[in-house]
């Protein structure tokens, strides 16, 4: 996992922007290549309708759990906090669109064939 | 099963969403291999008189905020070589301002003639390639339900007012895949591949980023001049021994406690 920016307490924080910046590209390329397996699998099994996104959701905070599994224990030092890990690129549109296409994809090559 | 579940043909899967698929992702990835081979950077065409006085510029940055490190009469001296009245800042620069710069260089042109040229031009090309050959038919379905406002944006050359939402023709196939495709390119190059989106904005703001010609030289040399003079100077030496007599009274306070 990335190296760890640094903290320094009361004073401002000491941030190492290059290993901060490789924190989020990680994150990012993890959340982009979950996306992508997650809305192939729910294209085969089929599902159908609007829940189909909730297992998205669920998949990207499965990224989370990754990230805390890798050695991020305390989100503070890696990113810059809960909230920056939970949600970066969550929302972001290539994300959400991959997931789509590959969901889409998948679920006409195998059910409406 | 549901009222509207269209069947259809395999041979359609067969001959039109596969091959079709194949191809976008071909095309995806000979542009961005393209892109790769012509974007070397363009040869820096700068004079020296102008890299001279971007860096005048930086130097005169650093010396407001490190001033407190030098000697008052170093200071000084530094800061009337750029600010005084025959300083450096005084000067007219010899940088062109960019508006000129775009118009009279040739070689920005050409660069962004040849980005154009290899990113939009051929996903035009495919587009009318894929609505004159697979043009009037359905092609898929859509797995989650969609509102009827959709419905020009799916099916773009069907006119039945009863068909579902959800199934959509070839064209707005293709432009899906383009969106979608950035994603999972993004995953297999790692450096950035989203170059339409990177171009749109970039058209649609023209005049604000600057090439690679600095920004306008004599606004900032009027800046850097203000704000020199602007600046009180303060030798850190002069104060450091109170500031360590203050740091070592603290420390022995925490001892004592």
């Amino acid at each position: 996992m990335a190296p760890k920016k640094q903290q320094k307490g009361k004073l401002d924080d000491l941030i190492n922007p290059f290993a901060l910046k490789n924190n989020y590209q990680a994150l990012g390329f993890l959340r982009n290549f979950v996306a992508v397996i997650s809305g192939i699998v729910i294209g085969i099994c089929g599902v159908v309708g609007w829940h189909g996104f909730i297992y998205h959701f669920v998949s990207q905070l499965a990224c989370v759990a990754a990230m805390v599994l890798k050695g991020c224990t305390k989100p503070a030092n890696y990113f810059v906090s809960w909230n920056n890990l939970l949600f970066y690129g969550v929302f972001s549109s290539t994300t959400l669109l991959s997931y789509i296409l590959f969901w889409m994809i998948f679920y006409n090559l195998c059910h409406v064939f | 099963m549901s009222v509207h579940q269209l069947v259809l043909d395999s041979a359609v899967r067969d001959w039109v969403f596969i091959p079709l698929t194949l191809a976008i992702v071909l095309m995806k990835l000979l542009t961005q291999y393209m892109h790769q081979l012509f974007s070397a950077p363009p040869p820096s065409n700068k004079e020296l008189k102008e890299v001279r006085e971007m860096q005048a510029v930086t130097r005169a940055g650093r010396l407001r905020a490190m001033g407190r490190f030098i000697p008052e009469t170093s200071y000084k001296m530094r800061k009337d070589y750029f600010a005084g009245e025959k300083g450096l800042f005084s000067q007219k620069p010899m940088t062109r301002s960019p508006q000129e710069a775009m118009a009279t260089d040739p070689t920005v042109m050409v660069d962004m003639m040849k980005k154009n040229l290899t990113g939009m031009v051929p996903q035009l090309a495919m587009g009318m390639v894929v609505n004159f050959f697979f043009q009037g038919f359905v092609i898929g379905k859509v797995p989650f339900p969609l509102s009827p406002r959709f419905k020009p944006m799916l099916q773009r050359g069907i006119d039945l007012a009863s068909l579902d939402v959800s199934y959509f023709t070839s064209l707005s196939y293709y432009i899906l895949l383009l969106f979608g495709l950035r994603g999972a390119f993004s995953l297999v190059f790692r450096e950035d591949v989203v170059d339409e989106t990177e171009m749109m904005k970039r058209q649609m703001n023209p005049m604000g980023a600057a090439g690679p010609m600095g920004v306008d030289m004599e606004s900032m040399f009027k800046q850097e001049k203000a704000a020199l003079n602007a600046v009180d100077h303060e030798w850190e030496m002069e104060s450091a021994e109170e500031r360590a007599v203050d740091v070592m009274r603290r420390a022995i306070k925490a001892k004592k406690l």
